[in-house]
């Protein structure tokens, strides 16, 4: 389920490799996805209300959320995921996470056909547009460290250039479904969108991701295709990874997929469910313990596999073939809402 | 966003925005007393106003907005634009083109409203490809929920309204309707707010009172649609709906009429709360181990 990669060839312009990617996805594929949507909807919504009634007179008050990150961390390690998201310390992202948002805004200028003649002065406008003023301190810090330190993205976002108008191609979109009532909440925001049912085209769902390629990198995009499925009623026909130097990796989705991606946003529910109602995290070490908010207190970090995995790696550098947990940033308004 | 439900006649929506309109001038003088009353021919300034819009009537803390912060507003301007720009765009969307088309066609023709034209010439370049990016998800997210209908009305500007005889003002937001402007039969609000039948009525009382206030009725019906979701739900206005607005209305007005008897309740807002460095209940509540 890993997905097709273009290769390192990556200039391949990204409506080239989603046009080709669609050519060759049966009709029928898309078909048998979209009739187990609604079953899928009701087995995880009756999980999360079972999850929620184990624990009523527990659970603290407010709105259960598990955006993408919290559900990737706690398949890692739940100390992991509470030390992030239930108390979160509120530092700033580090070098890796700040390349990953430089990228996604090098993606919206070239997809609104605006040159990146000077990458970190128009990064600094966008993000100023945006109100992300504390993002903007943070990209003048690492400038100032590195005059340099997002030009190598550029080059490869040239690729997103020219997507053809017909498909509607809309960027940070947002895909949320309620559960149980409204009681528990899982969002994405899109990096890109293509055709969908408004345009009477196949759907594309295209995440950005500065980092290497990762397992995880699949379940999140299977559950943007499972989160697009339940908002518009039907699947998208393809989830694309798309990083600046491995170029695109393209998925159909199938059923399969969603029934994967339904599974783990179950069981990522029933986790959280239990860790806000009070349980103690179960740890797993790891290489995110060299991330971890908890690692300096937890005698888990100091196990093999929390020693041995990566441990030539800084912290925040983005190495081939390594997870990089520390390249998500998630905005302030996911965090916890209880 | 299928309206096939028979509303109230119009005779009877006027007589209920009437009857609206008395509650709650005759609630704020139960409750208020003599507090925020304007008092003859002089109109305090502006600051002094207690203002109460939309964005304030889901909030879960009451003594955060019985002192709110005197440097932020609801929304940021370019959140303000980016709506703007979107909802001139699906005004002209002509039913086939993408966001980006339509954004595009309309830009260069747009001199009204001026705040709009003077936001935008202040935008440098890259700052301008984000802000159209970000009406041009929004537009897709709006016809998504609204399925492509193409007869609705874009509202671009928010309704105002003083209340009569107090320094309360009113704000509310439709971003689009069906019918007559001065008795619209639907009124469209599409926003990030979840369902939730509680609020929702409450959202479609103040809303329908404030966009109709000086109108001749209040609308059949308030579609409420949640982004991201797809979803939009129906609430059929009623005397019932518009008092609970009317109702809001009064609360928030109390807490701001008395600031300190503003109960507290803390959660996780409490993280981004300008009233944390002087909240004890919001500083116990982020504790470790609260």
């Amino acid at each position: 389920m890993d997905g097709v990669h273009t290769g390192p060839e990556a200039v391949v312009p990204l409506a080239v490799a989603v046009d080709d990617a669609l050519a060759s996805v049966p009709p029928d594929l898309v078909d048998g996805a979209e009739q187990v949507l609604s079953g899928l909807l009701a087995s995880v919504d009756d999980r999360a209300r079972s999850a929620l009634d184990r624990v009523a007179d527990r659970l603290p008050a407010g709105v259960v959320r598990v955006p993408k990150g919290r559900i990737a961390d706690l398949q890692r390690c739940e100390r992991l995921a509470v030390a992030r998201h239930l108390r979160p310390d509120g530092r700033p992202p580090g070098r890796a996470a700040l390349r990953g948002v430089a990228l996604d805004r090098f993606v919206l200028l070239a997809v609104g056909g605006s040159a990146l003649d000077e990458p970190t002065a128009e990064l600094l406008s966008v993000l100023d547009a945006q109100g992300e003023e504390s993002l903007c301190d943070q990209v003048l810090a690492a400038a100032t460290d590195d005059l340099g330190v997002f030009d190598d993205l550029v080059g490869p976002v040239e690729s997103w250039r020219d997507l053809p108008e017909e498909w509607w191609p809309r960027l940070q979109t947002a895909a949320t479904v309620s559960l149980a009532d409204g009681r528990v909440v899982c969002s994405g925001r899109l990096d890109a969108e293509l055709g969908g049912p408004l345009v009477h085209r196949a759907g594309v769902v295209v995440e950005v991701k500065s980092s290497s390629p990762s397992p995880a990198h699949v379940e999140e995009v299977a559950l943007y295709a499972l989160l697009v499925g339940w908002r518009d009623g039907v699947p998208p026909a393809l989830v694309v990874r798309w990083y600046p130097f491995h170029g695109a990796a393209v998925m159909p989705v199938d059923a399969g997929v969603l029934e994967s991606a339904a599974t783990r946003l179950a069981g990522a529910v029933e986790v959280w469910v239990e860790l806000l109602a009070g349980r103690e995290p179960r740890e797993v070490p790891g290489p995110w313990c060299r991330w971890c908010p908890d690692a300096s207190g937890c005698p888990s970090s100091t196990a093999p596999a929390a020693q041995d995995a990566g441990a030539d790696r800084v912290p925040g550098q983005v190495v081939d073939g390594f997870d990089d947990g520390e390249a998500e940033w998630e905005p302030p308004e996911d965090g916890v809402d209880t | 966003m299928s309206d096939q439900v028979a509303g109230a006649s119009l005779e009877l929506r006027s007589a209920w925005l009437g009857a609206a309109r008395d509650r709650l001038v005759d609630e704020l003088d139960r409750v208020l007393g003599d507090a925020l009353r304007l008092e003859g021919r002089r109109r305090p300034p502006w600051s002094e106003w207690v203002a109460i819009s939309d964005f304030d009537l889901t909030g879960r803390c009451a003594g955060r907005f019985a002192h709110p912060d005197p440097d932020s507003s609801p929304r940021s301007a370019t959140t303000l634009l980016t709506r703007a720009l979107a909802k001139l765009a699906l005004g002209a969307w002509d039913g086939t083109e993408s966001p980006g088309s339509a954004l595009r066609r309309v830009l260069p023709t747009i001199t009204e409203p001026t705040w709009v034209v003077d936001a935008l010439e202040e935008l440098d370049p890259a700052a301008r490809v984000a802000v159209q990016s970000s009406a041009e998800a929004w537009m897709a997210d709006v016809l998504t929920s609204v399925r492509g209908r193409r007869d609705l009305r874009w509202q671009v500007a928010r309704s105002r309204v003083e209340v009569p005889g107090r320094s309360i003002r009113l704000a509310a937001a439709c971003d689009a309707r069906l019918g007559d402007p001065r008795r619209p039969t639907t009124l469209l609000v599409h926003s990030g707010r979840l369902p939730d039948d509680a609020h929702d009525a409450v959202v479609a009382g103040f809303v329908s009172l404030v966009v109709c206030f000086w109108g001749r009725a209040v609308p059949e019906r308030v579609r409420l649609s949640s982004a991201g979701t797809g979803i939009a739900r129906r609430v059929v206005v009623t005397p019932e709906v518009l008092d609970r607005g009317v109702d809001r209305i009064v609360e928030l007005a109390s807490h701001r009429a008395v600031p300190d008897a503003a109960p507290l309740t803390p959660g996780g807002w409490c993280r981004w709360c300008h009233r944390l460095e002087d909240c004890t209940v919001g500083r116990a509540h982020l504790e470790p181990g609260a």
